[in-house]
């Protein structure tokens, strides 16, 4: 057992297997064969790393996810029930576990919060993604002048 | 008693004169906190924080997931949220690759290709190329 220390000083155990999962950490653990000391993990506050470490366990033993990007990759992936109520049920902190997916380099759990995230933006208008988010307008009205002439040649075809 | 109800008149409109000028300067210092508060959870938004190559994933699997016609595509909407996304979708090549179209329908009158064709044109010659 390993022992990891949130940003927020609390620890949390965990088998070799279930870190593995982690690039980060999988890369570490090959330099670190003493157990005793505990791996601080200062970007990943106690709340995002429970939840990391509880996809990690669930996952566990599946096949890594190959590092090569293209997109009939992307187009492939799909999301299974168990990672969709996962991430449905921390959709209050899907970004802190996207950015902590992205620190620990955890591919199939950064896709999983990527792809819900952009399942938000489908079928949203601009105005409805902003409000979504909370992303302030910093298009001057002529941008967003030329952006709306710009875009009639779509809404023709 | 004819002089003193037009001086009460007199005082009554004054009175709606101050209290309308007084509701026009309440209701400008609301929407100038509705802008302060917005841009407040703007800064508070997590969106902020996450990294641009994480960003650009999210859009591309919004675009790649979408099987919209291609003005619902969220290419569209995306690259006209802020000046950030606009940046990005603008720089993706990927949220640019699928669109297709038929240029003339069987039931389209045949001038509306000349009509479009010169936006259409300066459009196809402003998406990014794909390495």
């Amino acid at each position: 057992m390993f022992t990891l220390l949130s940003e927020d000083g609390i620890s949390f155990q965990a088998e070799r297997d279930v870190l593995e999962r982690s690039v980060l950490l999988k890369n570490m653990l090959e330099d670190v064969q003493d157990s005793s000391n505990s791996i601080p993990l200062p970007n990943v506050a106690s709340a995002v790393l429970e939840k990391v470490l509880h996809f990690c366990e669930h996952h566990r033993g599946d096949p890594l996810p190959v590092p090569e990007e293209d997109e009939t990759r992307m187009r492939k992936i799909v999301i299974e029930d168990w990672d969709y109520d996962f991430i449905s049920a921390n959709c209050d902190i899907v970004f802190e576990i996207i950015m902590a997916a992205n620190y620990l380099d955890i591919k199939d759990l950064l896709d999983l919060g990527c792809k819900y995230v952009a399942s938000l933006i489908k079928g949203k208008s601009t105005e409805q993604i902003r409000e979504l988010f909370h992303i302030v307008n910093d298009l001057t009205p002529e941008e967003e002048e030329k952006i709306k002439k710009e875009n009639q040649w779509a809404e023709a075809v | 008693m004819l002089l003193l109800s037009d001086r009460d008149l007199e005082d009554y409109e004054s009175e709606i004169a101050r209290l309308q000028t007084q509701l026009v300067y309440v209701e400008a210092q609301r929407e100038r906190l509705r802008d302060y508060r917005t841009k407040l959870r703007s800064l508070r938004s997590p969106i902020r924080r996450i990294p641009n190559e994480v960003l650009s994933r999210i859009f591309e699997f919004a675009y790649y997931d979408s099987h919209s016609p291609i003005k619902d595509l969220p290419t569209f909407a995306i690259s006209a949220v802020c000046m950030r996304w606009r940046s990005f979708a603008l720089s993706s090549p990927a949220l640019w690759s699928r669109l297709s179209w038929k240029i003339l329908s069987s039931n389209a009158p045949t001038d509306e290709f000349p009509l479009h064709y010169p936006t259409l044109s300066s459009k196809i010659q402003e998406i990014p190329s794909i390495p």
